[in-house]
């Protein structure tokens, strides 16, 4: 069975594409893979598109399946034979379904909200990929709803203040680890909740009844509100369709203890779909910006107290990829996905 | 830095018209020139890609505002001829 | 079903963008919805699904940490179910493709998007930037002109002068003719693309050529400024036009207005170097281009043939040149290739006829007077040359570029409009082509003391008065009023074209930044730098006028009165070959000479 992974960023320049890179100089080695790539965001260009730092660029070799916007073959060396052009837009035109011919760099655009990936995701499986990896953009994380499995790369870019770092990756992963509920009778279903009325409407559901499906996100001006309803909520259930539909919606240290507030009211909070967090790399780099030279230049924290300090605060394997590679990372995935 | 470059007050404007097949590639080109010309804090003012290449203004700043100003110490300049 | 459009600006302020977007949105009949600047995210994406909105476009300035900021909009969206049925477009300042895809938008909007850009995404089409290429269509200016005379007795006197030249010239010949009719007969186009063998028309030719390029045609000698372009550079340069050509794209520089047309030159000596000039040109909104030969053309007998380069002052004509210059010029450009002043004026606008150009150049007084030819060859040469312009349905321009020895205005156009006249009654379409430019006249008068608008003015104004006929100023428009410094000439050119905008002329010829330097040949940047400048400047006018001050009616006034003087004067003797030797339209005290160029070449048939 094919290994779907996921590969997303907390912030800009945390190491997602080194950490895919390293996975797929694992993947070229694993005979018996046959590579499908894509990506919900922009990668590989030559420096970044907004902090203009070099980055690194990504390579693919022939037989590699990949999953790419029309226009970023412009900008590629590597050599791809069509074999079906989407109906896909995107920025950079439509999604191609291509197998490499000749190898060489590659710039990955591809698509980028869920509805799309997930008809993506089942073509690149058709043409005999059997370990697809999604490269993530930026801070984006709600397309990777549709990954079986998912690495999140965090480090100093997010924020250079290590315990302020390790709190908020603790807290990522717990959110993230939101238990499966399996859906009880006599729930009531509704929509996102996203304004006071339909924070009302959803307490109203949960006084009367069991609780609560919401089918979408639940905004934390929502959380607030029922945090306000307090006692009511003892013994409650609020389903969501999973845990990503928790982190979409605002910083968060602030959702974790809105959520922990709820749970201390006696309100239970589970999803539907579990997200398989595999494993956390870090990244000790960091783009700084100077605000005397409007621009950015390169800086770094101490590698290998980032390291232990994230290692310590979550229940997931961590790694550092540049300083050890992706090899013990990949075995983590494949034993793990399946 | 070349004693004539002490002597420019803040940055050189390097103007002209590179042939290309993109604005994308227009951009490399006028930065990877201006490094090549030796400067580093170089920047692209301006580009307007049509058909055949791009009207370019590159700029590479030789003293910003704050820095130890080459000209206010710059010796007489020896310049061959 | 109408498709429904929620725009939203994050931007606390600019949402004019938007604004402007929705105005397009609306006339092109989508419902829309405009909510207020720094609505919030969960907001904005209730109001979308509850809305039913098939469209959301956002837009925002891109800056400091703005980047995960749109990125966390797009997973709230996504989250929320949003996407599964809206699309969403970003729009804002260093907004690119590229930016667009990493933040996660469908589409994105960077500056100058245009509203056809904008309908197309929300309608879900393909946006193709080629089909809202700009479409540009050649311009003839002369088509909704009359050329009848408002001032009766002028009519009548050019009626008289015109009659007596078109007798005087019944009977005559020059070299330069018999060149013309030899390529107008024997010399065929199509045989010379399929690279027929022509050595028995080069052979025939070479007889009515001067040594150079009898040398050339019979023994095989360069001329010593040229030579010929090799096989090689030959093949590339098809491979970089092929590539080029398929990326062109035009601007329009008259925004509101139709008119002026506007024209540069090129004629850097080498074909290929114009080729790139051109595309530039073009590129940057010139409506039209002319063929600029070296000044040595002029002054010898015949062309010569062949890819041939060259360093000086302009490219040689040969069949194979303006071939190569044609075929790479975008459909929409005019070309005219120069004739005037010369020894092979008409054979020039046979050539040019046959390739394909759009317009030539005629003239007899200028080049007779300050250009070098002598004044019975070229009016003989120009005679049969405006015939063949009427044949080949090449309207030409009729420069009074002896305005910039000395010669007063009133007497240039007394010339000018004789050839004018001339040429209506050979069956041609001549333009008017006063200068706009600091002569010598108005230095010495003090015309352009206080303004550069009031003599200019009063030119268009004379004209306008005499005769219903297209006009083109030229040529370079603010002629002597550019320094070498690019801001400084750029601004002259384009505020010369806002004045020739708001006369409501047909043409202009523009110079490029650095005309006034004479170190080495211009640059391309320079002539993009006052083609922006132009198209600015017609921006900043509009449908707007500039009003000149009483002057330019009393300079006017003044400048007809000169004419009918003149025109008087010529018609009186009754020899307009004879006038031009005796000074009659513009006299060595002016600074003009009449030229000694085919002296004495002119004989009766």
């Amino acid at each position: 069975m094919a290994v779907i992974l996921g590969i997303a960023g907390t912030a800009k320049n945390t190491g997602k594409t080194t950490t895919t890179k390293a996975i797929m100089e694992e993947v070229q080695r694993d005979k018996n893979r046959v590579l499908g790539l894509t990506s919900i965001g922009y990668d590989g260009e030559d420096v970044d598109n907004i902090t203009g730092l070099p980055k690194p660029k990504i390579e693919v070799w022939p037989g590699a399946l990949v999953a790419v916007a029309e226009r970023s073959l412009e900008v590629s060396t590597a050599q791809i034979e069509l074999l079906e052009k989407t109906d896909i837009a995107t920025p950079l035109g439509k999604v191609i379904l291509g197998r490499v011919t000749k190898g060489g760099t590659l710039l990955i655009a591809g698509p980028n909200k869920s509805k799309e990936l997930r008809r993506v995701l089942p073509l690149l499986q058709q043409y005999g990929a059997n370990f697809i990896i999604v490269d993530g953009a930026l801070n984006r994380i709600a397309p990777m709803v549709e990954v079986d499995s998912l690495i999140i790369a965090t480090g100093a870019a997010k924020t250079p203040n290590i315990t302020e770092l390790a709190w908020e990756t603790k807290h990522l992963v717990e959110i993230l680890q939101f238990p499966v509920f399996n859906t009880p009778k006599n729930m009531v279903n509704m929509g996102s909740v996203l304004d006071i009325q339909a924070a009302q409407r959803l307490s109203a559901f949960l006084s009367n009844n069991q609780g609560v499906v919401i089918d979408g996100v639940i905004s934390s001006q929502g959380l607030e509100y029922l945090i306000q309803v307090g006692e009511e909520l003892k013994g409650k259930i609020l389903i969501l369709p999973d845990a990503i539909k928790l982190i979409v919606c605002g910083e968060v240290r602030h959702i974790y203890n809105l959520l922990s507030r709820l749970k201390e009211l006696g309100l239970e909070i589970g999803v539907k779909k579990e997200v398989h967090v595999t494993a956390l790399t870090v990244n000790p780099y960091y783009p700084q910006f100077r605000f005397s030279s409007n621009d950015y230049q390169e800086a770094y924290v101490d590698r290998k107290l980032l390291f232990q300090t994230i290692k310590n605060s979550v229940n997931i394997p961590v790694f550092d990829i540049v300083e050890e590679g992706g090899h013990k990372l990949y075995e983590v995935i494949v034993e793990k996905g399946i | 830095m070349t004693d004539a470059l002490k002597r420019v007050i803040d940055a050189l404007d390097v103007e002209t018209f590179l042939v290309c097949e993109s604005e994308e590639e227009g951009k490399k080109l006028a930065l990877s020139m201006m490094k090549n010309l030796g400067f580093k804090d170089v920047d692209l003012v301006f580009i307007e890609f049509i058909g055949s290449g791009a009207r370019i203004r590159a700029r590479a700043y030789l003293h910003r505002p704050g820095d130890q100003y080459g000209w206010l110490f710059a010796e007489e300049v020896k310049v061959n001829d | 079903m109408t498709k429904k459009v929620l725009l939203s600006p994050l931007d606390p302020v600019h949402d004019i963008g938007l604004k402007m977007i929705k105005r397009g949105l609306d006339e092109a009949g989508l419902e829309t919805k405009l909510l207020p600047p720094d609505t919030p995210a969960e907001e904005i994406i209730r109001i979308c699904m509850e809305g039913s909105f098939d469209t959301l476009l956002l837009s925002r300035t891109l800056g400091y940490g703005v980047a995960e900021l749109l990125a966390r909009f797009v997973d709230l969206a996504d989250a929320a179910g949003l996407r599964e049925n809206v699309r969403i477009g970003i729009g804002g300042m260093a907004v690119r493709p590229e930016i667009a895809a990493e933040l996660g938008f469908d589409a994105g909007f960077g500056p100058g998007t245009t509203v056809e850009e904008a309908v197309a995404f929300v309608e879900g089409k393909e946006y193709s930037p080629q089909e809202n290429e700009i479409k540009k269509e050649k311009v003839d200016i002369s088509s909704p002109y009359t050329y009848q005379y408002k001032n009766e007795k002028i009519g009548n006197l050019l009626k008289k002068i015109t009659k007596q030249i078109i007798g005087w010239a019944a009977n005559k010949t020059s070299p330069g003719v018999e060149r013309a009719k030899l390529r107008e007969n024997e010399w065929d186009y199509q045989a010379f693309l399929k690279k027929e063998d022509d050595s028995e028309f080069y052979k025939r030719y070479a007889q009515l050529c001067d040594q150079v390029p009898k040398d050339f045609y019979l023994q095989g000698v360069m001329h010593p400024k040229t030579r010929e372009l090799s096989k090689d550079e030959l093949i590339s340069l098809n491979t970089y036009i092929n590539n080029m050509q398929k990326q062109m794209r035009v601007k329009k520089l008259q925004h509101t207005r139709k008119l002026p047309i506007v024209w540069n030159q090129y004629g850097t000596g080498c074909p290929f170097m114009d080729i790139a000039h051109v595309k530039a040109s073009e590129g940057w909104g010139a409506d039209g281009v002319v063929h600029f030969d070296p000044s040595w053309g002029a002054r010898t007998e015949g062309f010569l043939n062949g890819n041939l380069t060259h360093q000086e002052d302009g490219t040689v004509i040969t069949p194979n040149n303006l071939y190569r210059i044609h075929r790479m010029l975008e459909k929409s450009t005019l070309w005219q290739v120069r004739a005037h002043r010369g020894l092979n004026t008409a054979e020039t606008v046979v050539l040019a006829g046959k390739i394909g150009a759009d317009l030539t150049k005629i003239n007899i007084c200028y080049g007779s007077l300050a250009a070098g030819t002598d004044p019975a060859r070229l009016t003989i040469d120009a005679f049969h040359a405006i015939k063949y312009a009427a044949k080949y349905k090449m309207p030409f321009d009729v420069v009074t570029n002896e305005e910039l020895t000395g010669v007063p205005a009133y007497k240039a156009f007394a010339g000018m409009l004789i050839v004018a006249d001339l040429a209506v009654r050979l069956g041609a379409k001549p333009i008017l082509q006063p200068l706009f430019a600091f002569s010598p006249e108005v230095m010495v008068g003090g015309q352009m003391d206080d303004n550069y608008i009031d003599f200019n003015a009063a030119k268009i104004y004379a004209l306008r008065s005499i005769v219903d006929a297209p006009i083109w100023p030229g040529a370079p428009i603010g002629f002597l009023t550019q320094t070498e410094d690019r801001v400084q000439s750029s601004l002259s050119t384009a505020l010369h074209a806002l004045l020739a905008a708001s006369l409501g002329v047909d043409a202009i010829s523009i110079a490029s930044a650095d005309e006034a330097y004479s170190g080495g040949p211009i640059s391309i940047p320079s002539k993009i730098d006052t083609l922006r400048g132009v198209e600015e400047s017609f921006r900043f006018l509009g449908l707007a006028g500039i009003k000149p001050t009483e002057n330019a009616q009393i300079w006017q006034e003044q400048m007809v009165r000169g004419i009918e003087k003149v025109l008087s004067q010529v018609a009186e003797q009754g020899d307009f070959v004879q006038s031009l030797y005796d000074g009659v339209l513009g006299s060595k005290e002016e600074g003009a000479f009449p030229g000694r160029a085919g002296y004495n070449t002119v004989r009766e048939e």
